[in-house]
Formats: structure tokens, C-alpha cells, sequence
């Protein structure tokens, strides 16, 4: 009993270099060897409340997507916003994207341009998708979407005029979107969503952000402004299973090609890293724990 | 080859940043300091040929800059109000960049007044409401809700001494802060491992042959250098 | 004078802003939601050019005055440098300046997705480290509410990711029962009372949940216990914050509107 006191209390005093190690090892060993660990994903509600209430959109409606991430939350969002993509395009959905952050710009155009180049879904530039420029302004830019499109954009992000775009035709403010979906990792987000042109133009929004957002918009998700939302990494992996199905139950569809196979999301296999590494941070505070009652005792 | 160029720098920098697990050392300065410039020059980069180039001088020079605006002369307000906004960094004239900092500040409180009245105060009183029409256990949960959200606010009411009744109420209003900051911590760290996962995906993506094996070149080459730095460093302190 | 004509623009400007909601006119409104809108996003364009030569300038003075590491301040002008060149100059793709940012060849953009991408990435990933180890060295258990803080935190990490799901029933219950004795640790003043209760809880429990065929409540599966969390207590907690910030934002921009509040324009 002595020897397992001492021992708890010397891990107690761990070097944290070797804490390093072992969670960089808890997230290389499972990404090295996905074989390994294969848990299968559960759903939670809120990501099927997206997914039902997108999937309630008809053809040839019109989706605004905003993109506000960028490099140092791509590993969350990007999956997102792919699998949202491959769903709204398998629909016959209109997207339209707008970047409130410089670097969405970036992720906007490596999302399209990772389903687009998949080939799987019959989806061509300015009839089925547009993406619109940068613009500096943050919130005041959601505003101005919300009342006057056109005063802010006039061309897409090609210095196309949107006049010569079909489907920008009849598209001038945010009443004429079906629906909002914002992927957000910060200010502007999917707050600003809500509080700028939803709320008041009563347009329905759904959200995917990361991880540390979703504590601050879980109010806004229970009261009914933002119809539920896909929490980080994990939320993406389920999205992208939730749609993996959805796509293989309607592989006849007349949005998909048929000669090109569906492949699973990205989000799916990194769970298993995400499991273990959750599971070791776990264990650190339980051993962080007894150390810490052992030596309080001790002294 | 410049895809292969392009690869073996962003292994570089992503190896030369975590080399900070390790200490401060050259490498990870080295590639912070690239970052923040680079980052910089993306920002105006974009800024200007997204924001201002179409939408100012898209505008004021319609000719030259086909952005698809008609010309519009009140526009050279907002062009004057910005260059004030640069004086900021001038001494004498800085209070010309109070003009347009009194724009901003004078737009968005006006703004934020009336949305953050309807969004995040009125909605959310609004749905704090318990419906008695609802089944056994959604009425206990909203139950919780409203005493939390009840609790929680007299915990930020400062006016009144937290003794008594008051005190006891902030206590529990304490206890759901703690569960959502509980909530707000596992989140962080399920964001972070995300992020550390990416990485270490795109690393082990150009350890392939198709890429030179770049990851583990650059990384013995790295620790290599690493270590002569620090055996370096060892012995000028020594002989200091 | 010089910083009466700028609270009278805030003043001026937020009554206007305020009033687009409340008055129906359409001049007005027009105004409101066009041109003053526009107005803010061109200002907002160059606040953003000014953070940028601030930085510059913070790094030119570093290299002049030889300060700490000057070195490397050199290399942040020259990350500047170089992207400004590619921005501005050195096109490298088949269309014009401008659009050439986002086309995939230009030098602008090899260097977003070769340079900026991967560091801007790296630096937050970093961060897991980091949050490991503050966790390993500072959640501890000290009093009641540091208890809630770290259970909260435990159960969403498991419970959020599939591995949750694989707990079984008896082990959640076994969690909750040492959760509880945790929780009134204090309460015992016979530590050897408490750990034989513990025990014995420990094993009646289970067979007592077994047999009375309760095993299957959804409150011993960790997901769904960790999605109540999320929907009810952690939702009444993030509701009285966001509350109490809007009361506080509101009551700021009266402040403002009302020109009360002297310390926004940077004195």
C-alpha cells in the first residue's frame, strides 16, 4: 500500500514532457493503425435535428452557407462542411457561399472544390453553386445580406457579375434563402447569425462550429434559433455517417452520378484517435486526483 | 515539383512548431515570426482586392474598376473616414482617427442595442418559460432551467450583498456555472485533440514515398540540428 | 472641440442606427440599410490595414533599436513582403490580378495553402499539449463546486465520443455510486465507515438495479446522461450568462448612444 502511495504521489510530479508523449502516442497509434480500434458512431439528437430539418428543403431551393473558419479549426469544421455540401447537392439544393472571415474564403473554395471534384454529384458553377467574396465588416455584413445583398456583392468570388449568374436571379436579400447554414469557429458566428438577420427575418439557421462555441450557443439551439447543430469533430463524424446513409439509400437519385462510388467522410476514422486520447486525458485527471488526495493527506 | 516543394515547407513549419514541446528554440521562432507576416499580408491582400478595390473604388472610379457599381461621389466619405482611421499611428493628428473609431463604435451600439435586446434577452426569457402542457420530465427539466437561469442571474446582480436568501440562491446559480463551465472545459479538449489529430494526419499523409518521405527526413533532420543547438547552447552557458 | 465632433458622431450615428428599427421611413431605412452599412465595411477595411501597419511598424522599431530577437522580426517583414509581392506584383496564374487569389497555381495562393495553412493550423494544435497537461496538473477536486466543474467535464469528454457508448451499465453505475461518496467524502468523520459503505454499495447496487430490471434506463448510458447535461443544467448556466451579457451590452450601448460613456474612442 505504502510502495502504490509513493508511486501516485511520484506521478504527481510527472515531467510533462512525458505527458506530451503519451497523448501525441494516444493520437499517432489509432491514426496509424485505424484497424486496431473501430467504434461505431451514435448520433446525437442535435445532429439529427440538422440533418431532418435540411433534408426537409426541396429541390431547387436556396441555401446560404457562410464560412467563418479558417486554417486553425479546419480539422472540425472542413468535414462539415463537405458532408453538408454532398447533402444539399444530392437534394438538387441552390448554395450560395459567403466567407465573414478572410481565411473562409480559402475553405469555401477547398470545400466545393473537394465535392465538386469528387464527381459523384451532377452540380455545375453558377446554376447549381455560387461563392461570393470577403468582405471586411463582420456582423454588419450579415446585416446587409439580411436588407441588401446586391449593395454589398455584386460579383462572385471570379469577378463574375452576378447579373450575368442565373441563379442570382431574384436573389436580393436574405427572405429569399430557404435557409441558413452557418460553419462557424468564432465572432463573426452563428451568434451574429441570429441576432443580425434570422431572428428578425425569421429565416430558419442551423450551425456547425467547433468544439469550445457550443457551451455558448446551446441557449440558442434549445430555444429553437439555431435548429440544432453539429459540436466539433465529433458532430462532423456523425453528419458525415448520418449522410453516408442517406446517400446509399438514394443511390438512384437523379442528382447523383451513378458510375462514381460513395465514400465515407474523414471526420469517421479520426474518432477512434479522438476516443483514446479523451479516454487518456480521463485517466490524467483521475491519477492527477489520487496524487493530489495522497499528498494533501501526506501533509 | 512544386507540389512537392510546397509539402516539404509545410511539414518544415508544422515540425518546426511543435519543436516548441521541446522549449523555445530557433525553429519555432522562426516559424511564428513567418506566421504573423504572412499572415498580415494575407489579411491586407484579401481586404483590398475583396473589400475596398470593388466596393470604394468600385464606386468612385467606375470606369476603371468594372465592379458592377454605378458611380456614386458620397462614397469619397467613407474613403476619407478611413485614411483618418490610419493617423491612429500619427502623434500630432491621431484625433482625426477619433472620427471614424465614432462611426464604428456609434453604428454598432445602435445596432447591437436593438438585437441584442430581441435575440438574447427577450427570446431567451421567452424560452425559459415552462409549458405545462408537456410531459412529466420535460416539466422537470424546464423546472431546472428557469431556476438555473434564475439562480445564475441573481449570482451576477452585484447591487445586493450575497448574504441570506440572496446568497443561498446565488450558491446554486454558482453550481449550474460550474457544470456549464465543466461542459465548456471537456469541449475545449475535444477541440484541441480535433486539431492535433488534423496534424498529425497531414503528417503522417506526406511520410509516404509519393512525397520523399518528407515527415521523417525533415524530423531527423530537425532533431539533429536540435540537438547540436542545445549541446551549443549548453556549453556557451557554461563557459559564461 | 476636435473630441466634441466625435461624440456627436457617435451619438448622431447611433441614434440613427437605433431609429432604422422604430421609424418607418423609407429614405431613412434606405440609408440605413445601404450606404451606412457599406460605409462601415469600407472603415472596417482599413481598421484592418491599420492593425496591419501597426504590426509592421512594431517590428520595423524592433530592427532599428536592435531589441531582443530583432533577427526574426526581419523574417516577419519578409513573410509580409512576400505575400504583398504575390498579392500585388507576381501573378503566377492564367487570370487577373484580383481573382488570382483564389485560383489554384497563382504564387498567392501556394503560399495560403503551403505557408499560412499549415502554421496557422499547427499553433492551435499545439494547444492539446498544453491543455493535457494543465488538466493532469490543476482539475483537482478541491470543494464542492470544483467537483461539479470537473464530473461536467468528464462526462462530455466520454460521452461525446463513440467510445462512450461502449460503457456498460454496471460500470456507469459504479462511476456514479463513487461520484456520490466523493461528493459527501467530507460529511464522514470515519473514513473506515465510509469506504465499507462504499464497498457495499459498490456491490448491492448493481445486483439490486439487475433485479429490478432497471438496468436499461437511459440514465446509465454516458451519452445520453452527457446530452442532458448539455440540454438542461449547462443550458440554464450558458442562458444566465448570455443573459447577463446582454444586459450589460444593452445597457453599454445606452452609455454610448447617450454619449455617457467617454473611455470608446481610444483616450
Amino acid at each position: 500500500m505504502e510502495l502504490l502511495n509513493k508511486i501516485f504521489i511520484k506521478l504527481g510530479q510527472l515531467d510533462r514532457r512525458f505527458i506530451f508523449i503519451l497523448i501525441g502516442l494516444s493520437v499517432l497509434i489509432p491514426l496509424l493503425r485505424p484497424d486496431w480500434i473501430n467504434i461505431p458512431i451514435k448520433t446525437t439528437s442535435n445532429s439529427r435535428i440538422v440533418f431532418e430539418e435540411l433534408n426537409s428543403l426541396k429541390s431547387g431551393d436556396k441555401v446560404l452557407l457562410s464560412f467563418e473558419y479558417g486554417a486553425s479549426t479546419k480539422p472540425e469544421i472542413h468535414p462539415m462542411s463537405v458532408a453538408v455540401l454532398q447533402h444539399l447537392f444530392s437534394k438538387g439544393i441552390k448554395v450560395y457561399t459567403v466567407p465573414l472571415w478572410p481565411e473562409g474564403l480559402m475553405m469555401a473554395k477547398f470545400a466545393i472544390e473537394e465535392v465538386v471534384s469528387s464527381n459523384l454529384f451532377k452540380v455545375k458553377e453558377h446554376i447549381d453553386y455560387v461563392s461570393l467574396p470577403y468582405k471586411a465588416g463582420g456582423e454588419i455584413i450579415i446585416r446587409g445580406i439580411a436588407t441588401d445583398l446586391r449593395s454589398i456583392f455584386t460579383q462572385d468570388i471570379n469577378n463574375t457579375l452576378l447579373s450575368e449568374i442565373p441563379m442570382m436571379n431574384g436573389v436580393n436579400n436574405i427572405s429569399d434563402f430557404d435557409f441558413v447554414f452557418d460553419l462557424s469557429a468564432g465572432v463573426p458566428g452563428n451568434a451574429e447569425w441570429v441576432q443580425f438577420a434570422c431572428d428578425e427575418y425569421n429565416i430558419p439557421l442551423s450551425s456547425g462550429c467547433t468544439s469550445i462555441m457550443v457551451t455558448d450557443a446551446i441557449p440558442y439551439v434549445e430555444s429553437g434559433q439555431i435548429r440544432g447543430i453539429l459540436a466539433g469533430m465529433p458532430g462532423a463524424a456523425e453528419y458525415e455517417q448520418i449522410v453516408f446513409e442517406y446517400l446509399n439509400k438514394n443511390r438512384n437519385n437523379k442528382y447523383l452520378n451513378e458510375k462514381v462510388s460513395i465514400l465515407p467522410g474523414k471526420a469517421t476514422s479520426r474518432m477512434s484517435a479522438q476516443s483514446i486520447a479523451h479516454l487518456l486525458m480521463v485517466v490524467f485527471i483521475i491519477f492527477g486526483n489520487i496524487s493530489y488526495y495522497l499528498t494533501r493527506r501526506d501533509k | 515539383m512544386v507540389e512537392i516543394i510546397g509539402v516539404w515547407c509545410a511539414v518544415l513549419l508544422t515540425l518546426s512548431i511543435f519543436s516548441y514541446l521541446y522549449g523555445d528554440n530557433p525553429f519555432y521562432k522562426a516559424a511564428e515570426h513567418i506566421f504573423v507576416g504572412v499572415s498580415a499580408g494575407y489579411i491586407f491582400t484579401i481586404t483590398f482586392w475583396d473589400t475596398i478595390w470593388p466596393n470604394l473604388f468600385g464606386r468612385l472610379f467606375p470606369t476603371i474598376v468594372q465592379a458592377g457599381f454605378d458611380f456614386d461621389a458620397s462614397y469619397i466619405f467613407p474613403l476619407i473616414l478611413g485614411v483618418f482611421m490610419l493617423f491612429r499611428l500619427s502623434k500630432k493628428y491621431d484625433w482625426l482617427s477619433r472620427i471614424s473609431i465614432a462611426y464604428i463604435v456609434g453604428m454598432m451600439a445602435g445596432l447591437k442595442f436593438y438585437v441584442f435586446l430581441n435575440s438574447n434577452l427577450l427570446t431567451q426569457i421567452k424560452s425559459s418559460a415552462i409549458n405545462l402542457s408537456g410531459s412529466y420530465l420535460s416539466i422537470i427539466n424546464e423546472f431546472i432551467v428557469l431556476v438555473g437561469v434564475i439562480s445564475g442571474l441573481v449570482y451576477f446582480f452585484f447591487s445586493k450583498e450575497h448574504t441570506g436568501a440572496v446568497g443561498k440562491v446565488s450558491r446554486i446559480g454558482v453550481y449550474f456555472l460550474m457544470i456549464k463551465f465543466g461542459a465548456s472545459f471537456g469541449f475545449a479538449v475535444m477541440g484541441r485533440i480535433s486539431l492535433l489529430i488534423g496534424r498529425f494526419e497531414e503528417l503522417i499523409e506526406y511520410s509516404s514515398f509519393k512525397y520523399y518521405y518528407s515527415t521523417p527526413a525533415i524530423l531527423v533532420l530537425m532533431i539533429i540540428v536540435l540537438t547540436y543547438w542545445s549541446i551549443k547552447n549548453t556549453n556557451i552557458n557554461e563557459n559564461n | 472641440m476636435k473630441r466634441q465632433l466625435a461624440y456627436f458622431l457617435v451619438i448622431f450615428i447611433g441614434f440613427l442606427t437605433l431609429s432604422g428599427h422604430f421609424i418607418n421611413y423609407s429614405p431613412l431605412n434606405n440609408f440605413i440599410d445601404n450606404d451606412a452599412t457599406q460605409w462601415f465595411d469600407i472603415i472596417s477595411g482599413f481598421a484592418a490595414f491599420l492593425g496591419v501597419v501597426n504590426l509592421l511598424q512594431l517590428h520595423l522599431n524592433k530592427i532599428s533599436q536592435k531589441k531582443d530577437n530583432w533577427r526574426y522580426s526581419i523574417i516577419t517583414l519578409l513573410g509580409f513582403l512576400i505575400m504583398i509581392f504575390f498579392g500585388f506584383i507576381y501573378n503566377g496564374s492564367s487570370v487577373a490580378l484580383g481573382p488570382h487569389l483564389k485560383k489554384e497555381g497563382s504564387a498567392f495562393y501556394w503560399m495560403f495553402q503551403n505557408i499560412y495553412l499549415p502554421l496557422g493550423a499547427t499553433m492551435f494544435a499545439l494547444l492539446a499539449f498544453f491543455v493535457a497537461s494543465a488538466s493532469y496538473r490543476a482539475f483537482k477536486i478541491r470543494n464542492f463546486e470544483a467537483t461539479l466543474l470537473l464530473i461536467s467535464g468528464v462526462f462530455l469528454m466520454i460521452g461525446r465520443v463513440p467510445i462512450g457508448q461502449l460503457i456498460p451499465w454496471w460500470m456507469s453505475l459504479e462511476i456514479y455510486i463513487c461520484l456520490l461518496f466523493a461528493l459527501i467524502a467530507n460529511r464522514f468523520k470515519d473514513k473506515k465507515k465510509m469506504l465499507t459503505l462504499l464497498t457495499l454499495s459498490l456491490l448491492i447496487f448493481p445486483i439490486l438495479i439487475f433485479s429490478l430490471n432497471l438496468h436499461d434506463l437511459a440514465l446509465f448510458k454516458i451519452p445520453n446522461l452527457q446530452e442532458w447535461i448539455m440540454d438542461v443544467p449547462a443550458t440554464a448556466g450558458s442562458r444566465a450568462i448570455m443573459i447577463g451579457i446582454a444586459l450589460g451590452t444593452i445597457a453599454q450601448s445606452y452609455r454610448i448612444i447617450t454619449g455617457r460613456e467617454k473611455s470608446i474612442l481610444g483616450d
